[in-house]
């Protein structure tokens, strides 16, 4: 609620320099009314017993001070146990579920319980849970009476401890930072919105811009939707919120960000239950599935027949694994959406996993080489795991890890506390050696390194950027970026991800572990098939040799698209290449073969608009990007369907800017990188006549290049019922696949009104030439609203769940 | 014809006033005006509510049949929950609700702070920090 005063005085300042210089944000703060102790001291005195039972009873003689639920420790252990069981005078039995280590005082000593409640001036209209900062610590609440926050927890060294961090004085400032408006927001929601009704509220969502829609189905979902959208507060993730409440309702959706691979990006998912109820009728283009592959590498088995494939690829990755409750060898996680856990890592070591790696129950795993000089202590993921890297891959491994006082570190070996990426290719490896840390080739540092200091935790993050570099972050900074062929190769069928102590690190070596997070995404779509060896020749100009040695290509591409790249020939004296996109015309031998002839696509609408003047220009007017700079030169064009003898076969000179019609070799080296978009185009000989509308083909003319064209087949795959098998197996089974299917037929704009609709076969099923669809879009109006209300370089992304 | 008091909304109000709430009832005239107060005794000497409307004081014309809407003066912690009279100054007719408003200790704004301390020395605003207000 804002008060007269506060309007009056925003409203004057917004009138004096202007609403948007008067957002500046602001937060709700109260004062402390009692000092706030970092432990109240306890008057009885408890006989610490030591050990590590679960639960523990303690004898103590004073129990007047406490009660069931309290957290209670001693002074110089400090850590804290709730207590379940309390027998006055006599006994407190506590709990202790992490099996942490009780302290001994032998009677000598303070106890003490935290302080869970801290007493404010007031907590109306605070929330009722929420994150409060004193004296620049920051606290979250579980709870609240009207005038005490309860159920007081803070964070230190990454876990969280139960009441007050550190003593805090009477009258503190308690600062509200769950996300709440500012005062200048609450200024503006005062008055009419919070109460208006029917057509007053009408009027007033009217005035802001902000018109009542059938969508609204109340006053208060209008009226959230008026104050998200008018009043927009600070905090484009809270005005999203805000707008999602009233629209679909809490619970109904899901709302993150991912600031670092996706920046400038939110996310919104739609529940399942939102879009049951409210949808009329759902229609999913596209859905993704998910299984591991099977038979030769090369088998997925959907739930249902598929109508078509979108693609295939490496399932992505993005987990963190916590290894402050479980080894990593107990770690579990859900393969893909609606598998059962599974584990993540496995154990190998020369040592019983049992004697070199312990607990440290809420805190760590502790890697130790006890028994001899040499044994290693690591853990692997491997490729059906999910280390399913390739060089294509982008792949970031983020380990939370530090190297102990005592630790008996070999100079010279810095394989003795590793991180090691392996994407089939290359081995990417992170290593400590004594002091200094940082990217390895076979033994030596790549690149700059650290210093790393015993007993620090360093969150080591490791980054591979596809074929181009590797880079090392530690503690959010960067340390080095290295070009990604100066690493060692590896085995072809390696794809692996391992971390700990390899390659003899002495006894007494040690090595503690909070976490790793994973993170990959490979964008090679398998569902094509591709190589990186095909060879063309002038003597055949339209001919295309794959090289497999396998016999690539099946009488059923005969149609299908295959795209060339990577050509290292510049043509003289055109200037094109031998990149291009290509129908397979016909297969040479075979089938199976690895030859086909090649042929552009069949077009029509290409003009000589002016043969007097431009005799040798030809230009597509229903195709802007029919041809491609420079690999378009040297091709030829072959016109039909003229009736002013301009049928033939033309060879292409020039491309033209579509715009200046200048030629765009003269200002653009052909040999560079950069492929332009054109319609407009001049061969070698002068046409007839001017003719428009003439039918056209492009057919390739190669030139010699041998073994060094990357070509891919697109739709390569095979559907039988719901089996796909694709075209080219990957290196070992069980790997994790993701499949975009479609199901539905795409729709169709018929050029009459009245649909003659026949039955093209018997049922069942069903089939006709015309299907009816309906098209439901519930995400229409929560996306038209939720665009608008978010500031130009915010990019809202929408998906529904399952 | 006789109205009456059901509820007041919200229930809970800061205590340094000029916060805007409801008094619920039945069958308010809409075209009379009425005063409404909020305090310990349920009575006229109560401080007395604002109409947030320029010029019209303390006088409220109902926002319908069955609410008044109203922004409330400074209160006292003490005595909380307050009763809440309100009173048709064209009848006398009157009626009190007991226990209806509980009053809670202030909040504060940082950004009120921060305005304050962007205006000239000079104008009396008020603390310009938090540390300044006096406890209660």
């Amino acid at each position: 609620m804002a008060t007269l005063a506060e309007i009056g005085l925003v409203q004057a300042f917004t009138e004096a320099i202007g609403e948007v210089d008067s957002e500046i944000g602001g937060f709700r703060m109260t004062r402390t009314t009692a000092v706030i102790e970092d432990g109240t001291d306890l008057a009885g005195v408890y006989q610490w017993p030591g050990g590590a039972a679960t639960p523990q009873v303690v004898l103590t003689d004073d129990t007047s001070d406490v009660v069931a639920g309290d957290w209670i420790g001693f002074r110089t252990d400090g850590q804290l146990w709730e207590i379940d069981v309390l027998v006055p005078n006599v006994s407190v039995t506590l709990l202790n579920p992490n099996g942490l280590t009780f302290p001994t005082d032998a009677g000598v000593g303070t106890s003490f319980k935290a302080v869970t409640t801290f007493p404010v001036e007031t907590t109306h209209e605070w929330p009722s849970a929420g994150t409060i900062a004193l004296d620049g610590v920051v606290y979250a609440y579980a709870g609240k009476t009207a005038t005490s926050f309860t159920g007081v927890t803070h964070v230190a060294a990454g876990a969280t401890v139960v009441g007050s961090a550190t003593a805090h004085r009477d009258e503190t400032t308690v600062v509200d930072i769950s996300r709440e408006w500012s005062a200048l927001d609450q200024v503006r929601r005062a008055t009419l919105v919070n109460y208006a009704e029917d057509t007053d509220l009408d009027a007033v969502g009217h005035n802001v811009g902000v018109d009542r829609v059938r969508l609204f189905t109340s006053d208060d979902q209008y009226r959230g939707v008026i104050k998200a959208l008018a009043y927009n507060p600070r905090g484009t993730i809270l005005g999203l919120t805000l707008a999602l409440d009233a629209l679909v309702g809490a619970g109904n959706y899901e709302l993150y960000e991912d600031l670092v691979n996706f920046p400038n990006t939110v996310f919104i998912i739609l529940t399942a239950g939102y879009t049951g109820a409210a949808s009329a009728g759902s229609v999913y283009l596209t859905g993704p599935e998910w299984d591991d592959l099977a038979g030769g590498q090369d088998t997925l088995v959907l739930g249902a027949t598929p109508l078509g494939i979108e693609g295939v690829v490496l399932y992505p990755m993005d987990e963190l694994f916590d290894f402050r409750s479980a080894k990593p060898s107990a770690v579990l996680y859900d393969y893909y959406p609606g598998a059962a856990p599974n584990n993540a890592f496995g154990y190998s070591g020369d040592e019983a996993e049992g004697t070199a790696v312990t607990q440290v129950p809420g805190s760590h795993t502790e890697f130790e080489n006890t028994a001899a000089a040499g044994h290693n202590v690591w853990y692997r993921m491997s490729d059906p795991q999910g280390a399913r890297i390739t060089s294509e891959s982008f792949a970031e491994v983020g380990l939370l890890m530090r190297i102990p006082a005592g630790a008996t570190k070999t100079p010279g070996n810095p394989f003795q506390a590793s991180i090691w990426i392996f994407d089939g290719a290359f081995r990417i490896v992170f290593g400590v050696d004594g002091a200094n840390a940082g990217l390895l080739d076979v033994g030596a540092f790549l690149g700059d390194t650290f210093v790393l200091a015993d007993d620090t935790w360093y969150d080591v993050v490791v980054r591979k950027y596809d074929t181009r570099f590797v880079e090392l972050w530690v503690n959010g900074r960067l340390i080095t970026r290295v070009d990604y062929s100066l690493f060692t190769t590896a085995a072809a069928g390696n794809h692996t991800i391992y971390f700990g102590m390899l390659n003899n690190p002495a006894v007494g070596m040690e090595m503690h572990v909070k976490q790793i997070g994973i993170t990959h995404r490979t964008p090679t779509d398998y569902w094509n098939a591709r190589g990186l060896v095909g060879s063309v020749a002038a003597a055949n100009p339209a001919r295309f040799n794959a090289n497999t040695g396998g016999a690539i290509f099946i009488a059923a591409d005969v149609g299908k698209r295959v795209q060339l790249s990577n050509s290292a020939i510049t043509k003289v004296p055109s200037g094109g290449n031998n990149n291009g996109i290509w129908k397979i015309d016909s297969l040479v031998g075979g089938p199976p073969s690895d030859i086909v002839e090649l042929i552009g696509d069949d077009k029509t609408g290409a003009d000589i608009l002016d043969v007097t003047n431009h005799p040798k220009r030809i230009t597509m007017s229903d195709d802007d990007e029919a041809f491609t700079f420079p690999d378009d030169l040297g091709q030829q064009i072959v016109l039909s369907g003229s009736t002013l003898s301009n049928d033939g076969t033309y060879t292409i000179d020039k491309l033209l800017e579509p715009g200046s019609l200048s030629d765009f070799a003269s200002d653009f080296d052909t040999g560079d990188q950069i492929t332009l978009k054109t319609n407009v185009c001049e061969v070698t000989v002068a046409l007839t006549a001017t003719e428009s509308n003439l039918d056209y083909h492009l057919v390739p003319t190669f030139e010699n290049e041998a073994a060094a064209l990357d070509w891919e087949l697109s739709d390569a795959g095979s559907i039988a019922a719901a089996t796909l098998t694709l075209r080219q197996g990957l290196w070992v089974n069980a790997l994790i696949m993701e499949i975009r299917i479609s199901n539905v037929l795409t729709g169709q704009i018929q050029e009459t009104s009245v649909i003659t609709n026949v039955a093209s076969a018997p049922p069942p099923p069903h089939t006709y030439e015309v299907y009816p669809f309906y098209l439901a879009d519930p995400l229409g109006l929560v996306k038209a609203y939720i665009d608008a209300i978010t500031a130009a370089g915010v990019i809202p992304e929408f998906g529904i769940e399952g | 014809m006789a109205f009456a008091l059901t509820a007041v909304v919200p229930a809970t109000i800061f205590e340094n006033g000029g916060y805007l709430f409801q008094v619920q009832g039945t069958t308010f005239d809409v075209s009379h005006r009425f005063n409404v107060h909020v305090g310990p005794f349920g009575n006229a000497s109560d401080p007395t509510c604002y109409s947030g409307v320029p010029e019209q004081g303390d006088v409220i014309y109902p926002w319908t049949t069955t609410k008044l809407r109203v922004y409330s003066p400074l209160l006292d912690l003490a005595g909380s929950p307050h009763k809440v009279y309100v009173i048709d100054l064209d009848t006398s007719e009157n009626h009190a609700l007991g226990g209806a408003m509980a009053v809670a200790h202030r909040d504060f704004k940082s950004s009120v702070f921060a305005l304050r301390k962007a205006l000239p020395i000079s104008w009396r605003t008020g603390p310009r920090d938090i540390d300044l207000v006096p406890p209660t």
